[in-house]
This record gives C-alpha cells, structure tokens and sequence, in this order.
C-alpha cells in the first residue's frame, strides 16, 4: 500500500499515543478531523460536492443519461462509479500508485451500491430497451488519509443533492412506505450507505485515521453503515488477522459512529438548503 | 496561502534612487510578479535570486559600432563598450523585493530549501548507499551525509573503515529522522550534510511538520525547550496546578518542524538506540500529560502556519499561552462553546457534548482567532 515512510520510534510514539488515549494531533479514537462539505458546486452537473477532511479533498459529481440496461437486470437502470485520482494525491506521485487506488476504490464503493435497499426499477423508461444511468464521477485532489470514509460521503452528499433537482431520483433513494409490508418498521429517510473504517493499532481502535496512523495501522475493517444504524458488508485488509472479539468491537464503535455521522451529514445539507433558499 | 509578511524595514545606503522608473516606485517589500521591471539600465545593481538584467541591443548601437569601425580617432569619445549595454532589471518570481546595499533578489513566499552553509535542518533518511546516507531535506535534490560526517555511537573518534560501512544501516537506517548542519552547497543544489557537536544527531519518537522554509525566522539558536502547562485530559474538567511538562521543538531551516518531549529530543543525541526501559515505570496519566502538551504545540504551530504567520519560539510560546487561556476561558461559557460544534461527531457515552480543546485548533475559524491573538500579543510586547 501507499503509506508514508516513517521511523520505528515515530511508529513506537504514534502506538503509544493512540494506546493512552491521544493521538497525534490530539483526537480521541473516535473523531473526525474538521470536516467541511458543499453542495452544489457544478452547475451543469445534476448533483455534485466536495469534502475536505482534514487536507483530503475529493470532489464528486452525479449526471444521468439515457442508456442500455444490463443484461441481468432488464427492467431496472444502473449506477456507475468512476474514480480519478491525481498522481500527486499519493505519497509516491506516480500514476502506478493512482491506478491502484482508483481500481480498489471503485470496486469499493460499486459494491456498496448494489444492494437491495436502492430500489433502481424506477429507473427504467422501457424494459431491456433504455433506462436511466446516474454516473457517480470521483475526483481525488488530495490525499491525507481516510479515502474511503471521505468518498462515500462525497458520494451521498452528491446523491442528496441530485434528488433536490430530480424528482425521479426521490423515488430511487428515498424510502416509501408503499414498496414496504405493513408489519415492517418504517424508516423515513434515504437509505444511501455510508463506509466507516475502522483502524486497529496496537489495542486501540481508531475513526478517521491520517496517513501517518494508515502506516502504523496493521488491520483495518471497513464497514457498510445504513443510516438507522445496521451494518452491510464488512471488508477487512492490512497485513495482519484479527480476531472474532475484535471485529465484533470495531463493528459496534462503526455503528454508533456512522449513525451519528449520518444524522450528522443530513442536518448540515438540509440547514445548507435552507440557507440557499 | 501563505502570504509573506514583510520583513521590517531596512536602513542602508540609497543605492536605488539612482535607478528609478517611471511609476510607482519599487520599494523593500514590494510585492512583484515575473516579468515586472523593478530598475532601469543606468541602476548599478546586482541581480540576485529571482531577478536579471535583459540583454538590450538596439539598431543605434550597431550604427555606433559602425561609426567606431570607420572613424578611429573618435573611439575615445564612445563611452564604455560600444556592443552591448546593460538592460533593465526584470523578476524571474512571485515574491517579494529585498534590497541589500547593492544586491537586488526576490523572496517567494512558497519555494523549496535552497540550502545555506551552517543552517541546522531536520531531514529523513529515504536511501543507504556505501559510503553516505541520502536525506529528504526539501530541497531540489536529495542530501548527502557521508560516513566520514558522521560521529560514532559512544563519541569514540577515529577514521571509518570497511566494518563501520556494513554497520551503517545499524546507525541510521530509511524511515530515521535526524537533525544535521548543513556543510556544503554544491554547484548543481546538492546539499552536504554533517553533524558536528552534540546539538545534531538522530532524533526520538514525535511529530514531524512540514511548512514552507520561507514560514520560518532565521535565528541563532533552533532547538528550544519549551515549558507547556500541564493538562490532564482532552475533555474533562480543569485542575489548575503550576506543573509545566517540558516538549522539545526543533525548527529546521528547511521547513521541517519537529517537536515531541524534552525526553526524545535528549536521547537521539548520541545516535545510539534510546532507551526505553524507563517508559515502563511511568503511569498512563503521566503520558498522557505529556501528549497532550506535545498535541498543543503541534496544532498551535498548524495554525500559525494556515495563517501566514511566521514560526518561532517566541510566537510558538505565546500561541501556546494564548490556546491554553482559551481553554480556560471556554469552560465558564458553556452555551457559546456548544453553540459552535453543533455537528461535531463524537462516540460519547454520556449524553453530553465531550469538548476536545487540543483538537478543536485544527477548525479554521479557531486557528484564526488564535492568530489574531498572538498578534496582537506580539505587537503590544514590541
């Protein structure tokens, strides 16, 4: 993996520091660095954003366009993610490292993005003929750490927006009551995932590492956080195992985590619409 | 971003009133961009870095050349050479004008570390050849630090030998953080590293920050100790006690900061492995304590460089002053504080909002109004 080169003592005081309670720029476990996010920045866009976390910045822009189905899913439209990442996003500034990073974030997020809970069949104009295609487009400009986290939100705020603009979307993305049984709970609100990472160092458990703890990470599990808290799929990666007890903990502090962080990202676009009109 | 501020002015010899154009006058400080010209031809001035002279060859000059030729006898009445005149000082960077006695150059605010002989900088080994390590200095080039530069663990002196060759990766191995002079400057850029005395070596576990070189005051001493009050947890209640916990902070020339505990910064010195062992007796709130200053001084100065401000020890010392009075003052003002990390996400189990005082400076909006206050702080202590 990409990571920063880093002296065995700075690993020593870095695990140390995360182990006592207080990393290096005096975060606890569970926080976010300054996270800034805005709507609406391309206007011939259906939907965009940007979000800085920390020195990350990603911008993520949505359009739709007539197309083809897929063969396996004749009457439902589809969603495509793409991600471009700048050469000098990366530690090596090489387009090798950029390649590796936009294949393994694309396969990433277009397998969060192909779950039940988005309903695609509105999406379909005539069955096996044409359909609608949301094309979701990522931009890295910057990388300090914690690419993931930043692009799903990145790409939930871009989908938020677009269903400001389209009403079709509203359909797809927002949850009816009339698609649900009667005996299940309903749940208001959009049902786009959100992935949290969860990083294990030393003993401790870290939210929203930067690049300096990426390197001294030797496990991470990154997390699918539906907004009322239950976990979709789990990936897990770095260079060492962990075990059961562990993943069970690291998937509860995502939960807790991600449900504010959801909360959290739906309050500040719907005081930014507020604002804006 | 990162606005140079300018430096105070300079009183010198008027060299430079011989030379005005038309216009607005150049002054020490004057922001200029490539391209301007900042004298005329008949200025006699030297260019420096960031600054030359247009090579100016009219058709006037080849008829005098031409005259010359034809007419021996009037060649004394030619003044100086007849080919080629001296043309107007232009800028070649984005920056901002310093006039020395007779040497015009220009400083940009954002540029890479161009190395000056005697300079202490904080550098990373990236390679291991035979005979030398190559360091990251933020310079165009790599560094060089040769075998024969650097002292033996235990202070032993005498000559490097084929063993000391193979044990170089023992010394300092890639990834190790050091802190060097710098010796030579070669004619191509590259750097020539060595470590004399005992205020460079190898340098223990803390933070290292890179901000731009141009960010940081040229002084005489670059390693300081700073006494940081003490506090014992990132959200609990304050106990105002009058213990103060020692952080080391070295400002390299080069733009490389680094600061971590007092501790760290003593036991590199003599390139042999620290000793860990005492780590074991001390209890977890003692390190935390000491993280936690070593936190304040890490963001304060992330501040004062977001912001444009210089980074030295007395502007480092009085943002860390004027974060920790910050934090003080907070406490009493509960609805205010509340009011402005409204979305903050925070895993508490409690149901009230924990307040992180040591993370809270990397929000912009905090990091300014620290700045303003050391500012202002500064401006009324001068």
């Amino acid at each position: 993996m990409d990571t920063v080169l880093l002296s065995d003592l700075e690993r020593f005081y870095l695990v140390q520091g995360v182990e006592v309670g207080c990393r290096m720029d005096g975060r606890g476990p569970s926080e976010y660095r300054p996270l800034e996010i805005e709507t609406n920045i391309l206007s011939h866009a259906t939907g965009s954003a940007s979000i800085r976390i920390g020195e990350t910045f990603i911008v993520c822009c949505v359009k739709m366009e007539v197309g083809k189905p897929s063969l396996t899913n004749t009457s439902e439209g589809r969603i495509e993610i793409n991600v471009e990442c700048y050469p000098t996003a990366t530690h090596r500034c090489n387009e090798k490292a950029a390649s590796e990073l936009e294949e393994r974030l694309k396969t990433t997020l277009q397998s969060a993005y192909q779950l039940k809970f988005i309903d695609l069949s509105p999406l379909c104009i005539q069955r096996g003929r044409q359909c609608w295609v949301i094309y979701i487009d990522l931009l890295i400009l910057e990388g300090a750490g914690n690419l993931l986290d930043a692009s799903s939100l990145v790409v939930k705020a871009a989908l938020l927006n677009a269903t400001q603009s389209n009403s079709l979307l509203l359909s797809v993305f927002q949850n009816n009551s009339e698609s649900l049984e009667a005996g299940v709970q309903q749940f208001h609100g959009d049902m786009l995932p959100l992935f949290i990472t969860v990083h294990k160092i030393g003993k401790a458990y870290l939210i929203d590492a930067s690049k300096e703890e990426e390197a001294c990470s030797l496990s991470r599990l990154s997390l699918v956080i539906y907004p009322d808290g239950s976990i979709g799929s789990l990936e897990q990666d770095g260079c060492c195992s962990c075990q059961l007890e562990s993943i069970v903990e690291m998937s509860q502090l995502a939960s807790i985590v991600g449900k504010k962080l959801n909360h959290a990202l739906v309050k500040t676009l719907e005081l930014e619409r507020q604002l804006r009109s | 971003m990162y606005p140079a501020i300018a430096a105070p002015e300079r009183h010198s010899v008027d060299y430079v009133s011989q030379g005005q154009p038309e216009g607005p006058s150049i002054q020490q400080g004057s922001a200029v961009v490539p391209g301007e010209i900042v004298f005329s031809s008949v200025a006699s001035l030297i260019t420096g870095h960031g600054t030359y002279r247009s090579v100016d060859a009219s058709s006037t000059n080849i008829g005098e050349d031409l005259s010359s030729a034809v007419n021996p006898d009037t060649l004394a009445s030619v003044n100086g050479d007849p080919g080629i005149q001296a043309g107007n000082i232009h800028t070649s960077l984005t920056g901002r004008v310093r006039i020395v006695n007779k040497l015009v150059y220009v400083e940009p605010p954002k540029a890479r570390y161009f190395g000056n002989v005697g300079d202490t900088v904080v550098g990373r080994i990236v390679e291991v050849e035979q005979r030398r390590w190559r360091v990251d200095v933020n310079s165009a080039l790599l560094a060089n630090l040769a075998l024969a530069n650097v002292k033996l663990p235990g202070g032993e002196l005498r000559r490097k030998s084929e063993d000391d060759e193979r044990a170089m990766r023992s010394f300092m191995k890639e990834g190790d953080l050091i802190v060097a002079e710098v010796h030579e400057v070669y004619k191509d850029g590259t750097l020539q590293l060595h470590m004399p005395g005992t205020r460079t070596g190898k340098l223990g576990g803390g933070c290292l920050l890179r901000i731009p070189p141009s960010l940081i005051k040229r002084q005489k001493i670059h390693r300081h100790r700073l006494a940081i009050p003490r506090m014992d947890t990132l959200d609990g209640p304050i106990t105002i006690s009058n213990e103060v916990i020692s952080v080391g902070l070295i400002l390299g020339c080069n733009g490389y900061i680094w600061t971590g505990p007092a501790r760290a910064m003593d036991i590199g010195l003599g390139l042999s492995a620290p000793v860990e062992a005492d780590l074991n007796t001390a209890n977890e709130s003692e390190l935390l304590a000491e993280r936690i200053a070593v936190c304040r001084v890490r963001n304060c100065i992330l501040a004062l460089t977001h912001n444009g401000m210089p980074v030295w020890e007395t502007s480092v010392l009085t943002a860390c002053e004027a974060s920790w009075s910050a934090d003080q003052q907070n406490d009493d003002d509960d609805d205010e504080y509340q009011l402005e990390f409204e979305t903050s996400i925070n895993n508490d189990s409690s149901g009230s909002k924990s307040r992180n005082r040591i993370a809270r400076l990397l929000h912009p909006e905090v990091a300014r109004r620290l700045v303003t206050l050391v500012q202002a702080k500064l401006k009324s202590d001068y």
